[in-house]
């Protein structure tokens, strides 16, 4: 065979040339920036709501944070009242929500049919994207009457339980707080305990059905216990979503600031507090207490997080464990004693034990208690879903007669004038949004390059800040961007508005890129690299390119969730008609049958957006995945 | 419909008399396929399968990748149920009719033990929970009872000496040959009839594989061994009788020839046998 002669080779002299270009020079400061950028975010946010709150704390002193005492012209919030509120609310949501949440995973986890649980999760995961604005639209308007008239005197007059929900049915209350709460977290709680639980590998719950274990066993025994941390994280994570929700409490909890002393009797969250008071507070000390209970929501709601999110870590290890790699205690001596004994001890007490099979007598009893079970968790994954189904029937029945051609591109009119419509409200949200994915995009996935390339301790701490980032509610983060924009330039702004949701998206397009970018294989990348390819050049080309999808999705994603954020624009747009949010909120308070007829509808065309997009980042993900196939 | 475990002298001397046809014949199976085939939503896995089983000896199932062995196996106690498996012709624990109208899952697995191929106690559980977790399952709850069931079935399995006096702590603290006879104590402790062993071996070490091969043949003595594996070795190391399965023309699995184990490895009648395992046996 002949010797090939590579020095001789025109491609070996055009390679030679370019071998000293080094090009993509820009990538690693590119993504340190990003993560500066991202770091400096988590930084400012406390920054701002710790300067923002210093007024309230050095006049009052930290007794602040326990005082009883509601006098709004002193800036006094009764911040202890409120924590009480919050407690109590958010802790019989999760009462409620925790069961029926578990019961559904369960059933979608082990119970219905494969291609029903797919649906099914596929529908429960866009639920999670319903505005919070249109919950509690329903709430107020459907809800609320209907737990005056018929839930509140109902429960009053139970034998026993009744002395908890004693005074008059108003309608909005506690106890309808902590439902609305319920069902806004179900989705999240049912999502993440399904992962947890489809987490349990197959061969564990093999190993209990070859021992004869009835389905309904291998759950309670098996699946349960071995998901315990993941579910755990799943309640956690679910109250911190409900302590720092503030809109859709504050449309239905009734704010009053008292100490509970019935359920069905009205009361205030912090978050509640906030949104009702933000507006009204004297300027300088009122707002800064105001801004106070903004500093103890974020406390209590970053402590709820951490904890969720170490046992999302802790669940997320405990899969399928490995043997750890300890000697035996034997070493390579083989123990195993005389068989003789042994069988003549299986023969002595072989009868002495249970009979081999006594456990056909107690198998009808399994087998019932087991139907029970598993009705119960069909019935809970019902339950779940129901609320969200009657939801969308309202918002299509009500907004329906409202819809029409002109609502869609007449400009919002001021009250009692008609021929009004809400395109000034569409082209806010519109623009509000897309300039925050501006903002958050590039910052977004050059963090998540820096997390993906670095290995280390900081960007463990960023990847976790960003975990916690992302339950921070976003009443705060308007505060916020109110602190940063709105306070030094004197007026609020659309910039203002964007900068919340785009520091409400960046922890969400943070991980999701990660998550992508980490899902395209090593070994591709080692080919990249090993046919001489830069650093960046295989980041662009292999990482980038294969994690597309995902990149996009997970964008998309971010996008439908802020879409439909009410709570950050309320301090930082200048008028209720340019968001569509803020429409349905000023719009649905207001007692007329006409306007809030306008809200219906301007919550349908919002409730559509947000699901089309969560709907088109699925379905991206899907097919662009199945083409890459 | 119950059949006694306990290994009464006859059968004894029988099995230790060795893989001998009158054997098989004066006692009743254990098991037995009948035109047993196993079929997934668009493939066969295996098809018109006819075995009988002696009770109390080790009849191992060999072949190569792909030719429904384990398929087979998981076909004695239904575990293809919750995975859309579809089992064809009849399958006999006894005298019990494994898919017969009305048979329950629960009450078959709980004649029958299965090890698996990865070493899998329940993570969440202390040896002794583990141990005793079918008993429990099948609504046994006395302390004491279940103590003297979970000693015994540790002595059966050689583990008892090594655990007895840490059995509260995790199951998964032990090494994988330790936890994987203790997935066999654990298989043991509510006596089954039959003890399915799918590949159990195939994620040890040599070592720990010497003292599960050394358990399996003790363990005939008192419960019929349905053991899978790809290791003719192995097979020659444990079996009284072998079942070779092999691929048909058409990608379905067959039986080719069940025997006497020295008599299907060394001197087999079928040619496709003899060629499958002349290149394995030395």
């Amino acid at each position: 065979m002949p010797a090939v002669h590579w020095g001789s080779s025109s491609t070996r002299l055009l390679l030679q040339g370019r071998q000293g270009q080094r090009r993509g020079r820009a990538y690693r400061p590119a993504y340190l920036v990003g993560a500066a950028v991202f770091g400096a975010v988590v930084i400012a946010v406390v920054v701002s709501i710790a300067t923002g709150s210093a007024q309230a704390f050095a006049h009052y002193g930290l007794s602040f944070v326990w005082s009883g005492t509601w006098s709004p012209t002193t800036g006094q919030y009764a911040t202890g009242i409120l924590v009480v509120g919050t407690v109590v609310t958010t802790g019989a949501a999760m009462l409620l929500a925790t069961p029926i949440g578990l019961g559904a995973a369960v059933a979608l986890s082990e119970l219905v049919p494969r291609k029903v649980a797919a649906a099914a999760s596929t529908f429960v995961e866009l639920l999670a994207a319903v505005p919070s604005i249109v919950v509690g639209l329903w709430a107020l308007l459907v809800l609320s009457p209907m737990f005056a008239r018929h839930v509140e005197p109902f429960l009053r007059s139970l034998p026993v339980l009744g002395g908890a929900f004693s005074g008059p049915a108003y309608g909005p209350s506690i106890l309808l707080a902590a439902v609305v709460l319920a069902i806004m977290t179900l989705p999240t709680l049912v999502a993440l305990s399904r992962t947890a639980l489809r987490g349990v590998p197959v061969e564990d719950r093999e190993a209990a059905l070859a021992l004869g274990a009835t389905r309904w066993q291998v759950v309670r025994k098996v699946v349960l216990p071995t998901a315990r941390p993941g579910i755990g994280a799943a309640v956690t994570l679910a109250l911190g979503r409900a302590m720092g929700e503030a809109i859709a409490v504050a449309l239905v909890i009734g704010n009053r600031p008292a100490l509970p002393h019935s359920l069905i009797a009205p009361g205030a969250t912090l978050g509640s507090a906030i949104v009702n008071q933000f507006a009204e507070a004297q300027p300088g000390l009122g707002t800064s207490s105001v801004i106070a209970l903004g500093a103890v929501l974020l406390v209590l709601t970053v402590a709820v997080n951490i904890v969720g999110q170490m046992l999302r870590r802790a669940g997320a290890s405990a899969g399928p464990m490995a043997p750890l790699p300890v000697g035996a205690p034997g070493g390579a001596v083989l123990t195993i004693e005389a068989p003789a004994q042994s069988v003549g001890k299986a023969a002595s007490s072989g009868r002495a034990i249970a009979a081999p099979h006594s456990a056909e007598g107690s198998l009808p009893r399994r087998l019932v208690s087991g139907a029970v079970g598993e009705v119960a968790c069909v019935v809970a994954l019902v339950a779940a879903i129901a609320p969200l189904i009657a939801l969308g029937w309202y918002t299509v029945a009500r907004a329906w007669p409202a819809l029409s051609f002109g609502f869609l591109v007449h400009p919002v009119v001021p009250f009692g004038v008609s021929g009004g419509g809400i395109s000034t409200a569409i082209a806010g949200t519109a623009r509000t949004v897309g300039l925050a994915l501006v903002m958050a995009a590039p910052a977004g996935l050059l963090t998540a390059l820096f997390l993906y390339e670095r290995p280390g301790r900081l960007p463990a701490a960023l990847r976790f800040s960003a975990d916690v980032l992302s339950g921070v509610p976003s009443i705060i983060i308007g505060i916020f961007a109110f602190e940063v924009v709105v306070r030094p330039m004197h007026h609020p702004s659309t910039f203002a508005g964007a900068l919340a949701l785009a520091v409400l998206m960046l922890p969400i397009m943070v991980r999701a890129s990660e998550e992508a970018i980490r899902s395209v294989p090593v070994d591709l990348q080692e080919a990249g690299a090993a046919l001489g390819a830069a650093r960046s050049r295989v980041v662009r080309s292999v990482v980038l390119r294969g994690s597309l999808p995902g990149l996009i999705s997970g964008n998309l994603l971010a996008l439908a969730r802020v879409t439909g954020e009410t709570a950050p624009l309320l301090f930082t747009l200048a008028s209720p008609a340019l968001a569509m949010s803020l429409l349905i909120y000023t719009n649905g308070t207001e007692p007329f049958p006409s306007v809030q007829q306008e809200a219906w509808a301007t919550a349908f065309v919002l409730l559509a957006a947000v699901l089309a997009l969560s709907a088109i980042a699925r379905g991206a993900a899907w097919t662009l995945t199945r083409r890459a196939r | 419909m119950t059949v006694t475990s306990q290994p009464g002298a006859a059968e004894s001397n029988a099995s230790a008399s060795g893989p001998s046809g009158p054997a098989a014949e004066t006692v009743p199976p254990a098991l037995r396929f009948e035109e047993v085939s196993v079929g997934f939503k668009n493939h066969i896995a295996v098809r018109g399968v006819t075995l009988e089983v002696p009770a109390r000896q080790v009849t191992t199932l060999v072949g190569p990748s792909g030719c429904g062995k384990t398929t087979l196996l998981r076909a004695v106690n239904r575990m293809h149920d919750h995975l859309d498996g579809q089992v064809e012709g009849r399958v006999l624990l006894g005298d019990l009719d494994v898919y017969g109208a009305g048979t329950r899952a629960e009450l078959v697995r709980s004649r029958v033990g299965m090890v698996f191929q990865r070493p899998n106690p329940f993570p969440t559980m202390s040896i002794f929970d583990n141990v005793v977790s079918g008993l429990r399952f099948a609504g046994i709850r006395k302390k004491p009872v279940l103590k003297e069931a979970a000693e015994l079935a540790l002595r059966q399995a050689a583990l008892w000496d090594l655990v007895e006096h840490r059995l509260h702590q995790p199951a998964v603290r032990l090494s994988g040959g330790q936890q994987q006879r203790l997935c066999i104590a654990r298989a043991l402790a509510v006596q089954p009839e039959v003890l399915l062993m799918d590949e159990p071996c195939s994620a040890l070490d040599p070592i720990a594989t010497a003292k599960v091969e050394q358990l399996i043949t003790r363990l005939a003595h008192e419960v019929t061994v349905v053991l899978v594996t790809h290791n003719m070795f192995q097979a020659a190391r444990v079996s009284d009788h072998v079942a070779v399965l092999l691929m048909g023309e058409d990608r379905v699995g067959e039986l080719v020839e069940a025997g006497p184990a020295a008599k299907v490895l060394h001197s087999p009648d079928d040619p496709r046998t003899m060629e499958y395992v002349s290149g394995r046996v030395g």
